[in-house]
This record gives C-alpha cells, structure tokens and sequence, in this order.
C-alpha cells in the first residue's frame, strides 16, 4: 500500500522477521523497534455497525451475536437492505384485504415500511413479511428451530467448566495443603463447603450444574437418512426458486433450500481495534471512540518514524555490468537522522541469493537507524 | 448515415450535445441527457414515452446480414431507463416497458427483453437470450431473480426533469406537431391524461 | 515507483486563481451550482451534473477522463428531489467512474470504470477497487477497501490512508504540467 496502487517494491524488516511494506509496519517508542500486524496484540475497542455508525457495548453485542438490531443485509444478495415507504392507502396490505372498505373511508394515509434491497430487488414482501408502521426496528425475529438444544448443550458445557474450575481450584488446593502444612478455612472453622463458596463468591450450583451434567442427554448419530421425495429426480428444477449454497449458508441455523424461506439477515458489527506492542504492552494504535472518526488517539506508525526508501529509477541487472539505481530516502521526523548502506559482504550469508531486484534491494536496505535526539 | 430523420415529438427533452443518427423517433415526455449516442443504421429506432437515457448511453440498431426488406424498427417501450454508460446493440430487438438498463450494463444483439427486467450495473449480455418479464440481472457472476413486482415508474424524476433541464441546456425541439395516425390515438389521450395529473 | 509526469495541452485546459484545473472539453452542467475548492483536476470527457443539484468538491480531488459526477435523486411520497453531492480533500476519480454517491468523505480512492449506486455514502479514508460496482445506498465504513460486483469488503487499510492519499493527489497535481502544442 506505500505506493497506493502499486506493488509494494521496498519492503522491510520487521523485528520478528516478517518482510513487510512501510504501511503495514508499526514504531514502538518505548522498545524503539519496528513491529508488525504479527507480531502485537490485537484488542476489540468498541463494537459498531458498519452500516448505521451506531456504537453496541460489547456485552450488548454478545448478547445480540454481534449483529446490528436495526440493519439488514439482503438474504438473496448480502448487500444491505434499505427501508423504504410506502403509503399504505394506495394498496391495502394483504391482511388487511378483507377490511378493505374501512381503508377507504380512513382519509388519513397511513405509511408503512418494507425492507428493500436495491442490487438484486429483493424486497421483505417477497417471502410474506408484513409490512411495519415504524421504519426502523420491529421486525419480526425467527426463533431458531434448535433453540432448545442449543440452550442444553450450553448449559452443558457451562456445567462441565465450572465442574472443572472446581476440580482445578480443588487440586491447587490440596497441593497447597500437602505442600504447606496449613490448615484451610474449613478445616479451621469448620464451614461447610456451600457456606465456603459462599463467601469466595463462587455459585452455590454444585447441585444444579451436577443435575445438568446427570440430566443432558447426548446426541445420538443415526445411519438412516430421510429418504429423497419420490419426484426428487423428476421434477422440474425451477433455479429462480432454488437457493444457492451461500445463501443457505448465511443462515446456518435454518438452511432454507427454496428462496420463499429467506429472511434478512441482521448485519454484522464491525469493531474499532487497539493494538499493543507485545513486549512492553504500549500501545501502538488506539482510534478515537467514535465510529465516524478517522483519527487516532496513538498512532506509532513505522511511517511516521522510520526513513522511507522509494525507489526513482532503476535499471535492469546485466550480469558484469553496473546498472544504476536511483533511491529517494525521506527522512519523516525532525531529527538527525544516520543511515548507513550495507554492502554485500555485510549481509549474513545463511540467506540465500537473492533472486530478484526487489529482493536484493530489501537485504541492502536493512537500515541502521540511529535517532539523535 | 446518408440522412438523418429525426422526429421529437412534442413533450419531449432532447439534449442538443448528443449524436443522433438514422431514423429515429423519440416520444413525448423522453428525457435524453446530454451525450448520449443512439445510432439507427440498420433501421429506424422508436423510442415510446417517458424514456430516460442518461449520459454515456449509446443505443445502436446494428445492420445485419440477414436484414429484411423494409429494415423492421427497433421499438423501445414506454417508461425504460437506460442509465448512465449503458449500450444497448440490437438488429430488431424488441424492448418492452419498465425496464431499467443500469450503470455500464451492455446488451448485446439478439437479446429479447420483456418488461420490468432490471440489468444490473456493469453487467452484460452477449448470449442469444430472451429474459421473461420481471427479471433481475445483477452482480459479476450475472445472478439471475425474478422481482416481484415491476420496477416503478420514473414519472416523477421525469417530471422533474423535464422542469429542470431546459434551464440549463440546449434542446432540440420537438418538430412533429401534428397529431400522429389514429392508430395512436388512444394511447395519446391516456399520454395526456397522465400529464394533466 | 514515482508518479510520472502527466502532461496536458495547456490550450485544452482552464486554470483558474485557486488553482483548479479544468479541460474545455468537459459537461460541466449548471457551472454556477459546482463548487471546486481549489487544486482540483477535472479531465476531458468528464461530466459533472450540477444542474440537478449542488456540487462540492474539496481541495485536491482529481476527476478522470470520462467521469460523470452526478447528484443522487430520491424518490419522497411528493415529487422526487436531487441530493446535493459533497466530496472531501484528496479525492480520486478514476477513469469512466460514474458517482451517484451522497457523499464522498476526505482521502477515498476509487479507481477506474466503477460505478458508485445512488446515495451511496463513502466515509473518510476508503479505497473502491477497478471495475466495482457499488449498489445503490451503500455505506462504505472508513478504512475499508471494497471490490467485485456487487462490492464487498476485501480488506482494511492501513492507518497512514489519509497520509498516502495526501501525497498521492498532492504529487498527481504537481506532476500534471502543460505543455504547449502548436
């Protein structure tokens, strides 16, 4: 991306060895070495939707499966549903068909709201959704089918963690008690083990999450397989009604095989995202709170910090010939800065020859880079 | 083109920095933005009421080999928006109503379209195909779905329009002013009852 | 690699005091309603429709060859009006794009032969690839790069975007230089 559009011809060294362009370097000021995408921490700052830039808390976000309450994406093509009005007046809604003649007489236009999406035409009243009187929000939520197991099996799973919390917290206990000698709260007290995870706070669940545990009932893999229909072979295939496999995918949970059964699909969040230098847990990057906002509250880009090579000109490498290279080396801080170009002969010969220019040129342009503040 | 024959009819805004060429007639209440080409070398091209083509559009009724004695028309339907860099080539395509033609969208000869059919932006047809009435056209891998209802009418923006533009442009002006053959006649009338609306 | 010199014939072009740099052979409709903020390259062919509403340009925007500018239209329950199209600083056009967009933030990049759908809105520091199309109302969150038909997110950019877009529409404009041909 040093060039914007073109390729990437001077790449550099990051410290953990990673050959990378300018941009996708990072400068920490406190280990004052170079750092990239692979080798810092990546943190979730704030959850927001791409689509109407509101910000989500990350505990509402979990809540909601990371999606966006009031924005869509159209289940035929992904792209985002737009709401559109409609004047309900000028074609009563179909449930409305059999009280047709007070619709008439009621003078007052009443809007309603539909989703819509404008690159495939899909509309919420392809597959029956009636139409709301609010333009945002309202939509009617599908439960999904296997909602009841799915909460078992997280029930489950939760029992069996704790379960092994416990177990851990137990034999750390015991280590600790073998290795010290000491007496432990019960044993001093003489509480019992409920009053004990009382106090430290932990759920008294040992008997609800044991009766989960005893309780769930595994699931059983089955050899029959639901025979085809009859006409599965025979019938017309209709492809405008068939849906495809990504947009079965794209609702996992229901897997709708005909296009009358798609149903928009809420979209996505993004997130704005901090990242940290793994050795000294400085931050690196860490963007302004708001989702509209480009700017960033640190920002220790290599691009900022570190001299940057671009090459001018160069000529093609003839074998017992000189060709010339012409390099522009920008120094991006108001400092003094020292560089020194290494020959050859410096380079460690564990590395193989290099191929190309490209490559000759990243190994010659390990910069030593001495700030003289 | 040896001649240009060009009729406007009354209603109509043409823009005056577009190339027209053959024999072309063009409806009342079309709108045609500045830039457009529409070449008619194969034959006449008939363009109904309340079009709008926008810049960049070309339309061309290409000559073909197996052309008939008269050339037949290349009639486009009422109420098609052919957007911004779209191309349309046809020897005797038939274009029913409502469509839209999107951004960069190209229809190549031999295709039959019926009406309400969206081609999606930048998408393009060179097949021999005939799209049934409805259908929607969109994205690189020409993903096919039929719309549940027709695209709505553009009269309003034509209207709008047709306020707009002749402040700021040089139009051609409409030179067909008596009343087409009777043939038309209904369809004129229901064309003035809209406009009073 | 450096940006080349593009150089124009300086008898095609109109150069005004703030600097914009303008082809005579461009559609620029309704002048009066089209504002260039100053530095900005407007190519030959290009087409900006200021008679359907106003257009704002920022400082150092560059509009290709054949480009067509045009305010989005929405359709009310009354009549139909054209939005008004803004665009920020150091934004640019690539060849035989068509904008339809609302608004075009600061430090975009959209490339050659896309088409921006109606109402489109592009946020600070976006990059739409060659030969995309973006679908009607789309919004393109900062920093996201989009490509195909119909665009998607293909990857995110880095933090210096508004630096790189800076010195590329910068350098584009200092090396876009007349020369005079008889």
């Amino acid at each position: 991306m040093a060039y914007l559009i073109q390729e990437d011809y001077v790449k550099y060294v990051c410290s953990c060895g990673q050959l990378k362009p300018i941009t996708s370097l990072y400068f920490c000021r406190h280990c004052l070495k170079i750092r990239c995408g692979f080798c810092i921490c990546h943190e979730v700052d704030s959850h927001y939707c791409a689509n109407c830039l509101e910000n989500m808390p990350s505990s509402e976000a979990r809540l909601k499966k990371n999606r966006c309450s009031s924005c869509f994406d159209c289940p035929s093509c992904f792209h985002t549903l737009s709401t559109r009005a409609m004047i309900a007046q000028a074609r009563p809604s179909a449930q409305d068909g059999a009280s047709g003649d007070t619709k008439v007489e009621n003078k007052q236009p009443k809007k309603t709201y539909y989703l819509s999406c404008f690159n495939c035409r899909w509309t919420s009243r392809d597959v029956g959704i009636p139409d709301q009187p609010v333009a945002s929000g309202g939509w009617p939520e599908r439960t999904n089918p296997f909602a009841n197991r799915f909460n078992q099996l997280l029930d489950y799973y939760k029992a069996v963690a704790q379960l092994e919390k416990q177990e851990k917290l137990e034999r750390e206990r015991k280590k600790f008690a073998i290795r010290g000698k000491y007496i432990t709260l019960t044993d001093k007290t003489g509480l019992t083990g409920a009053m004990a995870r009382n106090i430290a706070g932990l759920p008294p669940s040992e008997s609800g999450s044991s009766a989960t545990l005893a309780n769930f009932t595994p699931s059983q893999a089955s050899a029959e397989v639901e025979e085809l229909p009859e006409d599965f072979y025979t019938k017309e295939v209709d492809l405008k009604q068939i849906t495809s496999l990504s947009q079965r995918l794209a609702a996992p949970a229901r897997q709708p095989a005909r296009g009358s059964r798609l149903w928009p699909l809420p979209k996505r969040l993004s997130v704005k995202r901090s990242q940290r230098c793994r050795a000294c847990d400085h931050n690196l990057t860490k963007p302004e709170y708001n989702p509209g906002s480009i700017k960033f509250k640190i920002e220790l880009l290599a691009y900022y910090h570190v001299p940057e090579v671009k090459i001018i000109s160069f000529e093609s490498v003839k074998p017992g010939t000189r060709s010339e290279l012409l390099l522009k080396v920008t120094n991006p801080t108001g400092h003094e800065m020292r560089l020194r170009l290494l020959q050859p002969s410096d380079v460690p010969v564990e590395e193989e020859q290099p191929k190309s220019i490209e490559k000759s040129l990243e190994k010659s342009l390990t910069l030593e880079k001495v700030c003289n503040n | 083109m040896s001649h240009n024959n060009i009729k406007i009819l009354p209603g109509a805004t043409v823009c005056e920095d577009c190339t027209l060429e053959g024999d072309i007639t063009i409806g009342g209440g079309t709108i045609i933005h500045p830039r457009v080409t529409i070449i008619a070398e194969g034959g006449p091209i008939i363009i109904a009421e309340y079009c709008i083509i926008e810049e960049y559009s070309t339309i061309i009724h290409k000559k073909s080999d197996k052309q008939e004695v008269p050339p037949k028309p290349l009639f486009i339907g009422a109420h098609n928006v052919f957007e911004v860099g779209c191309k349309l080539e046809s020897p005797c395509g038939h274009i029913g109503e409502s469509n839209v033609f999107e951004c960069k969208s190209f229809v190549g000869v031999d295709v039959k379209i019926g009406s309400g059919c969206v081609i999606g932006a930048a998408c393009c047809l060179t097949a021999s195909q005939t799209l049934s009435d409805n259908t929607v056209i969109w994205g690189s891998e020409h993903h096919v779905r039929e719309a549940l209802e027709k695209q709505p009418s553009q009269l309003l923006q034509l209207d709008f329009l047709s306020k707009v533009m002749p402040n700021y442009h040089r139009l051609r002006k409409p030179n067909v002013h008596k009343r087409p053959p009777a043939a038309r006649q209904s369809q004129d009338s229901s064309v003035k009852s809209a406009n009073n609306v | 690699m450096e940006l080349q010199d593009t150089y124009y014939n300086k008898s095609e072009y109109v150069e005004t005091a703030s600097g914009n740099k303008v082809s005579r052979q461009t559609v620029l409709c309704g002048s009066q309603n089209i504002v260039l903020h100053g530095k900005v390259i407007v190519q030959s062919d290009a087409i900006i429709r200021g008679d359907l509403a106003n257009v704002k340009t920022g400082r150092f925007c560059i509009i290709s060859k054949g480009s067509v500018i045009r305010p989005p239209f929405k359709k009310f329950s009354k009549g139909v009006a054209f939005f008004p199209l803004q665009m920020g600083d150091h934004v640019f056009v690539g060849e035989n794009t068509v904008v339809n967009a609302a608004v075009v933030g600061s430090y975009v990049y959209i490339g050659k032969n896309v088409v921006i759908g109606r109402r489109c809105v592009l946020k600070d520091c976006c990059m739409i690839e060659d030969n995309s199309v973006l679908p009607a109302e789309t919004v393109v969150p900062s920093f996201a790069r989009y490509s195909g038909s119909p665009a998607r997110l293909v990857t995110s950019l880095p933090e210096a975007m508004p630096d790189l877009m800076t010195e590329f529409t910068k350098s584009y404009y200092q090396h876009f230089l007349p020369i005079t041909v008889n």
